[in-house]
């Protein structure tokens, strides 16, 4: 696949800014000034990005509780995202939202989910509205290893699969739904197999690898602009941190942590390729690093220098009209 | 204008408002109920009641769309599509079933837009059917509209008749929020039901109680099919010289209190008959209006005549003991006119 | 990066508030980066790692394994190695858990601030009649609300109304007053008029409406007539400055987020009306205002004390009977034994343990226990007097057994030892436990009078106050008396208010006829 040298420096932009945006709340997060449960993408980033670099913004992503990544991958802006998590009226929902309901329709983007699996029928609904309207969008759903196991979830495969639908269905196998193996509550210990029995196009990819996560998901996106249906994609994806932030992962080793960061980061892995194919020097790589870095810092400041709601706002946007 | 039963009322709704708007789609197990079985006939039932029969043929699959048995996965691409620019007309074929796709009402549809920060809009009417009376028993009788009208961000419409169905679905389709549209199995053949039906394009403001009856004596708060009942017994009592008035809010939320106010002030007395439930439903949250903000009117205790604390039975008497009866209704009018028991007996048995 | 950073005790998860720490992974001198596990640290629901969000050299460990921290605290100081010792310790010294722990906004906006002052009072109309004031503000006098409304023509005219929107009885009103609804702008939903539009719209116009006014229950009596509904007050003191007649402007707010409590309507009311200030502040309210607060652990004692103390309040349905008692006459006796036997020194304490023991065998169902295992009534032969000791930091009650066979002699003698022991800590457990009755006497320090709690599983405690010159009036003449007033308090599982009262009789003859207990 051959992408240009900017659009490869853009993908690992995009993921370094992630990893900077995760680790810096992990960081702040100990501070106690971010409200609520915080559950961090750091590892996942090459999924996020190579899926949605090849979306524009009358596709339609939805994401789950963990959707900083997915967000900031499709457009969702930087700031506006950490004002948001701060809970900020500023922020991308007024701060009504909060980390797991964060949302940007403007970028296609119906927002991160606090329920497991919601997102995949949600998503088909917005497949459905771009096949009846005909507006030549895609919808693509993130969900994990537990969502999987989700009645709806197959439901909302098989009605895409019924109605033919440019749906493509991308579950990110971390391994673990919260604190449980993946091998202990999947049956078949087979997401992309399971799911290839409702009849559409199923495949299984490193999730490490953001060159191998983009070629299977354009070749399914291919498949979806073209009116042939939905795809299911199930990549092995790592997660460094816990489930949620405070969560102290006593159900995985310290050599499996450690040998993830080591092994399986898939930042490290794009930017060793990147220089090894002389597609980009250390150096460049070196200034996109810093700039993720003072981007996030000034989006950290201004978000806690940034105002909170009013109040008085509390009832707004209940209703449309009462 | 013809009469017209509520089941032609609300097919009528439905056909006008897919005629009017090429985005209002309708979606749900069974709709069309027939497709690629072995009769050939697509079309086949049309719902378990036959209400949305007739529309395949005429709108077609692409907009008439049967769904698995998943009301789970296909309320909530019903809610993402309305999020997106659909206005889906989802069928929940019974409201008991509400359990199975809560989620999607309770924390999707009704929430979005507010956690988005009103950047989204979810155009959603879910059709579903309530209420005892059919020995339907326990999992196919509740009237849970009590549940939705608990949950902010949701509207809740409940009509008792012909007219008012065809004329509040039209302004639930045409809503912006998520609608929960509950049709009492019982009404759509009931004949006081069946009233003068426009053929024309009209609605029905949400928000706006229909007097029934007006009377000076006692207020009767009603929904649904107890609206039927209730206006029974205020024929009768009028025939006895007391005068009922009776409200029938039509929507619970957002819920005319005004109207039930205003009534209340001017009668001091108040009945509300509630088939939702006898422990925390809507008959309670009337009566609670009322406490809170006319207590002064009142010249009694306010009664509140529903369902016993238990799940609909199957017997049929069972059922009929079950259900808010016409007897029970009057008793309790009586009550808030001072009437002892033993007074109460006799006049009844003298009805 | 500064150059001094702070290690502090971080937020796991949504309700951790503070964290203990199990061990340093570092020490004072080694270089950390961030990321570096520094400690472990146990929580109410896990032990987990800290990592370290600074980098630097450890110059101090300020927390100690064992030591529990709130959140934010600081725990340990990371500096480049040239920052002088002297800037650390300033850095330490300065250190505070500012409000940046307040996670929801309510919390940071309560905690951001000193509480609001205190509204300024309102002005004290001139003319003190307030309810002549209020009822001038209101639109509709009383005096014409008894009358037929009143319509003002303005309102009558114009087109045919019959489309306008208005409820059913708008529509009624309308028509039974003549108004015409063109006329009436409505506030409803959809823009409907409703009663309260054409009410509106007749009182806007110059008219009168009959008015609605529901009954007047609570009256307000000194009320400033200005409204006080928007400020921030508990629903206790609210409700108490209405029945007070106090005004929550003119109350001084002490509690929770500037708001006006109880103790503040209290102190409000007593200022207005010239009487002394009411009790301080519960410790609650005082910690709110005084940041000088200490929190003193409490003893073994203490603990003892307040449990039993707070079982017994609880579960024990107390009343209390009181009666004022003449002491002249057992003044006198005192006087002649104190006088006549050298070495023999009897308080006023030991003659009402004497008087109490007599009556209590006179009135036996009053010398009774609970017994809530088997539900019966344990009834006491003798009574063994508990007589409750102050001593530091709580109070005991040594008991005088069977003090109805002693003579007061021997009851001073034996009471004064078993106070003394009892100061020096040196009486045995069966000296201060069983006993069947206490008293609990606080004369000494000029109380009037007093309720007692009853000290389980006892029935009945007395309380005893101090005696003090009174007028009273004896067959019509008004004479001074030395009286002291006692009240009893007592178990109503056991004992009915009509025992209760028998015994306070009884003892009130053998007290004020002295002579009566050596028959």
């Amino acid at each position: 696949m051959a992408l240009k040298k900017e659009e490869l420096l853009e993908a690992y932009r995009r993921m370094r800014t992630i990893r900077e945006f995760e680790e810096n709340i992990h960081r702040e997060n100990t501070t106690g000034e971010i409200p609520g449960f915080l559950h961090l993408y750091c590892g996942q980033e090459a999924n996020a990005v190579a899926v949605c670099m090849q979306l524009d913004d009358t596709d339609y992503i939805a994401s789950n509780h963990r959707g900083h990544g997915h967000c900031l991958a499709k457009g969702a802006d930087v700031k506006g995202m950490m004002l948001e998590l701060y809970g900020k009226e500023d922020g991308l929902c007024h701060g009504r939202g909060g980390s797991m309901h964060i949302a940007d329709v403007s970028r296609g983007i119906l927002g991160a989910n606090g329920i497991v699996g919601a997102g995949a029928p949600l998503a088909t609904g917005a497949a459905l509205t771009a096949k009846t309207l005909g507006t030549g969008g895609v919808a693509v759903s993130f969900q994990g290893d537990g969502a999987s196991n989700e009645g709806y979830v197959f439901e909302a495969i098989n009605m895409a699969v019924m109605w033919q639908l440019p749906m493509i269905f991308y579950f990110e196998n971390n391994g673990y739904g919260e604190f449980t193996g993946h091998d202990y509550v999947v049956g078949s210990k087979d997401i992309a197999g399971r799911a290839a029995a409702f009849g559409l196009p199923a495949v299984r990819v490193d999730g490490t690898d953001f060159f191998e996560v983009y070629e299977a998901f354009g070749e399914a996106l291919k498949r979806a602009r073209a009116g042939k249906g939905p795809s299911v994609i199930e990549a092995q994806a790592v997660r460094f941190y816990g489930h949620f932030e405070g969560d102290p992962q006593a159900y995985r080793s310290t050599e499996e942590l450690e040998s993830v960061r080591e092994h399986k980061d898939c930042l490290k892995i794009l930017r060793q390729k990147l220089i090894k194919g002389k597609k980009a020097t250390t150096a460049e790589l070196d200034t996109i690093d810093q700039e993720a870095v003072e981007l996030i810092n000034a989006c950290r400041e201004a978000a806690k220098a940034a105002a909170f709601p009013d109040p008085a706002t509390l009832m707004n946007n209940t209703y449309v009209s009462y | 204008m013809a009469e017209m039963a509520m089941r032609a009322a609300i097919n009528s709704a439905l056909v006008q408002e897919m005629t009017r708007d090429d985005r209002v789609i309708l979606i749900g197990t069974d709709i069309a109920g027939g497709q690629m079985g072995s009769g050939g006939q697509e079309d086949a039932a049309g719902g378990v009641l036959g209400i949305t029969k007739g529309l395949l043929p005429r709108f077609g699959a692409a907009r008439v769309i049967d769904t698995p048995i998943a009301e789970m996965g296909y309320m909530g691409v019903a809610v993402g599509a309305a999020a997106t620019g659909l206005r889906p007309v989802a069928e929940l074929m019974f409201m008991d079933f509400i359990g199975c796709c809560g989620d999607m009402l309770l924390n999707q549809a009704a929430k979005i837009r507010y956690m988005f920060g009103g950047k989204s809009t979810c155009p959603l009417v879910m059709r579903t059917m309530i209420g005892a009376g059919a020995n339907a028993a326990a999992q196919h009788s509740q009237s849970l509209y009590h549940w939705m009208t608990a949950v902010p961000g949701l509207k809740v419409v409940v009509p008792s008749n012909a007219y008012d169905a065809k004329g509040l679905l039209a302004t639930a389709i045409r809503d912006d929020d998520p609608v929960i549209f509950c049709e009492h199995k019982a009404l759509y053949d009931l004949p006081s039901a069946k009233v003068e039906v426009p053929e024309d394009d009209y609605t029905i403001p949400f928000g706006e109680a229909n007097y029934v009856t007006e009377g000076s004596d006692v207020t009767v708060v009603a929904l649904g099919l107890m609206t039927h009942i209730a206006a029974g017994v205020a024929a009768a009592m009028a025939g006895k010289g007391i005068s009922v008035e009776v409200i029938d809010p039509r929507t619970t939320s957002p819920l005319d209190e005004e109207s039930i106010l205003e009534s209340v002030e001017s009668t001091g007395r108040l009945v509300v008959v509630d088939e939702s439930a006898a422990r925390c439903g809507f008959g309670h949250d009337v009566v609670a209006l009322v406490a809170d903000k006319a207590f002064h009117s009142l010249k009694a205790p306010v009664k509140l005549v529903t369902p016993p604390h238990c799940p609909t039975p199957f017997s049929p008497p069972l059922e009929q003991a079950w259900i808010p009866s016409g007897e029970r209704v009057a008793r309790a009018i009586l009550e808030t006119l001072g009437l002892d028991r033993a007074a109460i007996d006799a006049a009844l048995a003298a009805a | 990066m500064a150059r001094i950073q702070a290690i502090t005790v971080p937020k796991w998860g949504l309700t951790m508030t503070e964290g203990t720490v199990s061990e340093w992974l570092v020490e004072e001198g080694d270089t950390i980066a961030i990321g570096d596990p520094i400690m472990d640290m146990e929580t109410s629901k896990i032990v987990n790692v800290v990592e370290s969000i600074v980098a630097g050299t450890l110059r101090r460990k300020l927390a100690q394994p064992g030591d529990t921290l709130p959140v934010a605290a600081l725990m340990g100081v990371v500096a480049e190695a040239d920052v002088a010792d002297a800037e650390i310790e300033a850095f330490i010294a300065d250190y505070k858990i500012d409000d940046k722990v307040a996670v929801a906004p309510a919390g940071a906006d309560a905690g951001g601030a000193a509480p609001a002052a205190a509204p300024e009072p309102a002005p004290a109309p001139a003319d003190p009649a307030p309810a002549a004031a209020v009822s001038a503000a209101t639109p509709a006098p009383a005096a014409e609300t008894a009358g037929a409304p009143s319509v003002p023509e303005a309102l009558k005219g114009g087109d045919d109304d019959s489309g306008v929107h208005a409820t059913v009885h708008a529509r009624r009103l309308a028509a039974e007053l003549g108004v015409n609804l063109n006329n009436v702008n409505g506030s409803g939903r959809n823009g409907r008029v409703g009663v309260a539009d054409i009410e509106q719209a007749i009182v806007a116009a110059g008219g009168s409406v009959a008015a609605k006014a529901p009954p007047q229950r609570i009256p307000e009596v000194n009320a400033a007539p200005v409204d006080d509904s928007k400020v921030p007050a508990t629903s206790v003191a609210r409700r108490l400055a209405r029945s007070l007649g106090v005004n929550l402007h003119s109350c001084r707010p002490t509690g929770r987020h500037g708001k006006v409590c109880r103790y503040d309507v209290e102190a409000a009311h007593a200022l207005a009306s010239g009487a002394s200030a009411p009790a301080a502040p519960t410790p609650e309210i005082a910690a709110e205002t005084a940041p000088a607060v200490q929190a003193v652990p409490m003893s073994g004692m203490r603990r003892t004390i307040a449990s039993r103390l707070q079982a017994s309040k609880q579960t024990i349905p107390h009343y209390r009977v009181s009666m004022d008692i003449k002491l002249d006459a057992l003044l006198a006796l005192r006087k002649q034994i104190n006088e006549g036997e050298p070495g023999v020194n009897v308080s006023v304490n030991d003659c009402v343990v004497k008087a109490v023991a007599m009556a209590l065998v006179k009135c036996p169902e009053v010398n009774v226990q609970y017994d809530e295992a088997t539900r019966s009534i344990q009834r006491f032969t003798d009574a063994d007097i508990s007589v409750a000791v102050a001593i530091a930091d709580g109070l005991i009650t040594p008991i005088v057994r069977a003090a109805n066979t002693k003579t007061l002699g021997q009851i001073s003698t034996e009471a004064r030892d078993l106070a003394t022991r009892a100061r020096a800590g040196t009486l045995k457990a069966d000296e201060f436990q069983g006993g069947s009755f206490s008293i609990s006497n606080l004369g000494m320090f000029g109380v009037r009078q007093f309720d007692a709690i009853i000290n389980p599983p006892q029935a009945a405690i007395l309380a005893v106050a101090g005696g003090e010159q009174r007028m009273v009036v004896e067959n019509g003449e008004p004479q001074v008396a030395t009286v002291m007033t006692v009240s009893l308090s007592a178990d109503h599982r056991v004992i009915d208010g009509a025992v209760a009262a028998q015994f306070l009789q009884v003892l009130k003859r053998f007290m004020e006829t002295p002579s009566l207990m050596l028959v």
